[in-house]
């Protein structure tokens, strides 16, 4: 636009210098005539001066065209101007809102993409959030089924009872006679063992102890023979049925714990029965008698193929009572031993011997021979008639702690007793309240009759003590003060026992006193329950042979006197016990 | 033959069924007791050396009727819930059991010792 208003000027400046003479044409012509001359100069002038002014006029026209030309132009450019400020400025809006639209659009893709992944992340979250709840839902799952297992397990473990103790005894024996030497031992007593209810009413138990097989009154171990380990044998195996319908029934069958009152006169506490018990025991809304019951029992301790078996048959009467603050458990058991005779005719395997020979010739010799028993073996006693002694090899007198009792050998050489066994056992088991809880007064008494004991017992040598009635009585007694049942519980007692010779067959009788039987013993004791489950025990036994004059006396049989018919020195045997059961 | 045979064997199945859900009552505990049944650990000759097994004895009236029941714990954590007299409880009772049942929804088998009719007020 600007150049063409630029030649626009330039055409019309040009045609205006030619439509004007030239002044140096003007001038030659002046020199031939100067009248003429001055004359055409004025009017020439004039002309000149009217073609100025028209010039002037043109130019002012043409400066005014120019100018408005110009105006136009500055009018224009200024439109111009405005234009391309506004196209400018409509540019700026433009690449500004370009600019908007594609911050815009990577606002809207960023959000796309933020939307993108939180939809990713809610999708993760959903995933996320169903694995959760998959786990959690498994979990619970799994959590109740093993509730449940546990609770099962429970339930099965719940119906069984550990039953067990371990014991460590330090023991000394101290007697007053030339050629005695003080003996000194450390023994274990281990016994493990369970009760399960095999369903609503049976129960049953299994027990484990050590010990030698061939002594059922001791489950103790001697520390001694270089570490060897020690024996494990059946202690206990049974099953009970104790219906819930009939609480008042309980039979019992297998190798079983005691099931009735008694003492260690009769029976040793570590020796555990076989046969059969049936207790039937009601308990009563009676003022004074809380409880009565009878229970028939059949012990079964010897079964050959061909003769006759050994068995003891009876049963017991019992009631409790209580008075105020005496309660009393009196019963009276009954139990006939038949064909106890078998006792001495033991097998190699009962009595774990370790010696076994045979006898021959005339008169008759025994040959001796060595064997891995653990003992104790034959039980050495004289007998009246025939040879006079009981044989030293099986089949042999089977009586772990000493046989006391009277034997005699038949026409054929075969060993009896002297008496039959037929207990009566009236015991008195009392417990007075005191003003302490802790501190009861605890008496039992006991007196045991064999009611088909020997009218008469027999000398060392065998021969019938007219002059001595029979030898079938037992009185003990045994105080005490405290109890052991919580921990701190104290408990200290005095015992006394007179036993005569066949009150009792020595096979099974306590194994700690003096001896089975034919003694006068006592006994102090105290128990210190150290721990809920633990228990520091001490015992002094303090015992004789109640008569030396007797066939089987303790004191001939260990030389503590040197003739038949002296008093024995009293047998001091100290045992220091720790026991930790569960 | 078979066409009575169905019937009644779906008959039995189903009463079987509807016999064997167990029912609840609600009962009121009435009284709740700590005891111990004394059991001897061994004896030293003839001394015996005791151990208290603990139980509760736990008494519930439902309608006319209190039961007496026996809970032994199986182990020393094993302990009721927390009851006391005058709490409401589900309970069914069979022939010799009592069934609580615990805030956590399982069954506490108790040994049923006692029926009585209640005493009247």
């Amino acid at each position: 636009m600007k150049q063409a208003l630029a030649l626009a000027l330039s055409l019309a400046l040009t045609a205006s210098a030619v439509a004007a003479p030239a002044p140096q044409s003007t001038g030659s012509t002046t020199t031939t005539s100067k009248t003429s001359k001055t004359r055409k100069k004025a009017s020439s002038q004039s002309s000149v001066n009217a073609q100025i002014e028209q010039l002037k006029q043109a130019v002012d026209a043409q400066q005014q065209q120019i100018q408005q030309l110009m105006q136009e132009m500055r009018t224009r450019d200024a439109a111009l101007q405005q234009s391309q400020q506004q196209a400018q400025q409509a540019q700026q809006q433009l690449q500004q809102t370009q600019s908007a639209a594609s911050e815009a659009q990577q606002k809207a893709d960023a959000a796309q993409t933020a939307a993108n992944e939180q939809k990713d992340t809610v999708t993760k979250l959903n995933s996320d959030v169903k694995d959760v709840q998959t786990t959690l839902t498994n979990t619970a799952v799994g959590t109740l089924e093993e509730q449940k297992r546990v609770s099962g397990l429970e339930a099965v473990l719940g119906r069984f009872r550990f039953t067990g103790d371990v014991r460590v005894r330090g023991e000394n024996f101290f007697q007053d006679f030339s050629g005695f030497q003080d003996r000194n031992r450390a023994r274990i007593r281990v016994r493990f063992g369970f009760e399960g209810k095999l369903n609503e009413d049976f129960i049953g138990g299994i027990a484990l102890a050590g010990g030698s097989l061939g002594d059922p009154t001791t489950t103790n171990e001697t520390l001694t023979n270089f570490f060897d380990r020690k024996t494990i044998g059946l202690d206990r195996g049974y099953i009970t049925y104790h219906p819930v319908a009939h609480k008042w029934v309980s039979v019992t069958g297998g190798k079983f714990a005691y099931t009735w009152q008694r003492t260690s006169a009769t029976l040793d506490p570590d020796l555990n029965p076989e046969g059969f018990s049936e207790k039937f025991s009601w308990d009563l809304k009676n003022r004074y008698i809380k409880n009565v019951s009878v229970q028939p029992l059949q012990l079964l301790f010897n079964e050959v193929t061909s003769g006759t078996d050994s068995y003891a048959i009876g049963g017991e009467a019992e009631a409790k009572w209580q008075l105020g603050p005496w309660t009393a458990t009196p019963s009276f058991t009954y139990l006939k031993w038949n064909n106890p005779s078998s006792i001495l005719t033991a097998s190699a395997f009962a009595v774990a011997a370790n010696n076994i020979g045979f006898t021959s010739g005339t008169p008759p010799t025994t040959t001796t021979i060595p064997a891995p028993g653990e003992g104790p073996g034959c039980a050495k006693g004289s007998a009246s008639g025939g040879t006079g002694s009981l044989s030293s090899v099986p089949p042999c007198a089977f009586a772990p702690n000493g046989l006391t009792n009277a034997v005699f050998l038949d026409a054929a050489g075969k060993p009896h007793f002297a008496s039959g066994f037929g207990y009566a056992d009236f015991i008195l088991n009392n417990t007075f309240k005191t003003g302490a809880a802790r501190f009861p007064v605890n008496l039992l008494v006991e007196l045991l009759d064999n009611l088909d004991a020997a009218a008469h017992p027999f000398d060392t040598k065998g021969n019938v003590l007219t002059f001595l009635g029979s030898q079938n009585k037992e009185y003990g007694t045994d105080i005490s003060i405290g109890q052991t049942k919580n921990k701190n519980d104290i408990q200290v007692g005095y015992a006394w026992l007179r036993q005569e010779q066949d009150s009792a067959l020595s096979s099974f009788i306590e194994s700690d006193q003096r001896a089975p039987t034919n003694i006068l013993q006592n006994r102090v004791y105290g128990l210190w329950k150290v721990r809920a489950n633990t228990v520091a025990a001490f015992t002094w036994w303090h015992g004789r042979t109640l008569n030396t004059n007797l066939q089987n006396n303790a004191a001939l049989a260990s030389k503590s006197i040197s003739k038949a018919g002296l008093t024995e020195p009293y047998l001091n045997r100290l045992q220091f016990d720790l026991l930790y059961s569960f | 033959m078979m066409k009575w045979l169905i019937p009644i064997f779906v008959c039995v199945v189903v009463s079987s069924a509807i016999a064997a859900q167990k029912t609840y009552d609600t009962a009121t505990i009435i009284d709740i007791q700590q005891k111990a049944h004394t059991r001897v650990l061994y004896y030293l000759v003839n001394t015996p050396v005791t151990q208290d097994d603990p139980y509760y004895e736990v008494s519930v009236q439902v309608k006319d009727a209190v039961f007496v029941g026996e809970y032994t714990p199986r182990h020393s954590d094993d302990t009721l819930p927390d009851w006391k007299a005058g709490d409401k409880v589900q309970v069914r009772a069979d022939k010799h059991h009592l069934y609580l049942k615990t805030p956590g929804g399982s069954d506490l088998d108790l040994a049923l010792v006692k029926r009585a009719p209640a005493a009247k007020q």
